[in-house]
């Protein structure tokens, strides 16, 4: 009988082993995958690019001026004081991670009319994977503005902000 | 002797039940974890633009409403300068609003209300272009979920605008 009861003791010690691993497997594979995945930042990098687009463009109410300008649409990125600088992994540096466009429209006859003036800087390819689907496309981003030159002219502007990123967003 | 055997067996058997149940209960739980962890939760790892508390959160929505406030009509004047002399939108200024707000906006605001606020009775000014104000159904308004831009005219009054990311 005591034999006996040893031999029950015995299994019933491999069994709380094998449940303890289980668990504390559980456990890791759990943290893991939860604390494993990238925080998807993209959208708030977009919405700041935007923003800090349409703080470049409109200022105290107004149309600030030289923005219509070939110069502005030269020097777009010193003059919105914008970095597109990214970490130098997956080859980002060379593909460029960011594409920012600013689209100046007549108000008064928006929308159906073609656009007065246009500036953009960043990777231009990114503009073509906006429509796709799923967590491994860019993020796009579109943003309206309504502003006034000291002329009294009104615009509609359309900022289209872009954000690649997508090896380490599609783990 | 046979009975007392007989009832050790069945000690035996009712012991291993329990371990067998718990194990199933154990093996459940986990898998219930495991599931919520990786399906659920795992995906919730975006870190979205609307939360309210950004300073930067509304930005083209704001710097649109100074512009608005700074349109001036067929007779020169802002809009701004009409709203703190008639108290209300006019012709001009609603349909300039309804024209900013509700159309252009749209996409990224479904919802939107502008108009006049008296602060110090906190009471809404109903106009004809954006109603008396916007209808929240289904309980508090979320903070990630709306801008509210305030444009004090005086002390009392105030020009609000409420944009709202879904619909109410």
């Amino acid at each position: 009988m005591i034999k006996n009861r040893k031999g029950t003791e015995k299994i019933i010690s491999v069994y709380w082993f094998a449940i303890l691993f289980i668990v504390a497997g559980a456990m890791v594979y759990m943290v893991s995958s939860f604390y494993g995945k990238p925080y998807d930042t993209r959208e708030i990098e977009a919405g700041l690019l935007a923003d800090k687009a349409a703080g470049c463009v409109s200022y105290a109410g107004y149309l600030r001026g030289g923005v219509l300008s070939q110069e502005f649409k030269e020097k777009f990125i010193e003059a919105c004081g914008l970095n597109f600088e990214t970490e130098d992994v997956y080859g980002w540096k060379e593909q460029g991670q960011y594409f920012l466009q600013i689209d100046f429209y007549d108000f008064n006859s928006y929308p159906g009319s073609n656009s007065l003036f246009s500036a953009f800087a960043g990777n231009d390819n990114l503009k073509d994977f906006c429509n796709l689907e799923g967590e491994k496309s860019s993020f796009c981003l579109e943003r309206g503005l309504y502003t006034l030159d000291k002329e009294g002219k009104l615009y509609a502007i359309k900022i289209t902000s872009i954000v690649r990123k997508t090896e380490k967003n599609e783990q | 002797m046979s009975s007392e055997i007989k009832k050790n067996k069945k000690g035996q058997i009712g012991e291993t039940m329990t371990w067998v149940v718990a194990t199933i209960i154990i093996i459940i739980i986990l898998a219930i974890s495991i599931f919520i962890s990786s399906f659920y939760l795992g995906k919730s790892k975006k870190i979205q633009e609307s939360y309210s508390w950004l300073p930067t959160a509304g930005i083209p929505a704001s710097k649109s409403l100074f512009s608005y406030m700074l349109t001036l009509d067929s007779e020169g004047k802002t809009v701004h300068s009409q709203l703190k002399e008639e108290d209300n939108l006019n012709e001009f200024s609603g349909n300039l609003g309804k024209k900013i707000f509700l159309e252009f906006y749209g996409k990224e605001y479904p919802a939107a209300w502008l108009g006049m606020v008296n602060r110090s009775h906190l009471s809404i000014t109903g106009n004809d272009y954006f109603g008396s104000s916007l209808t929240v159904k289904g309980g508090a308004v979320g903070k990630s979920d709306y801008i509210l831009e305030i444009i004090r005219l005086d002390e009392d009054k105030s020009v609000e605008l409420f944009l709202a990311e879904r619909k109410y």
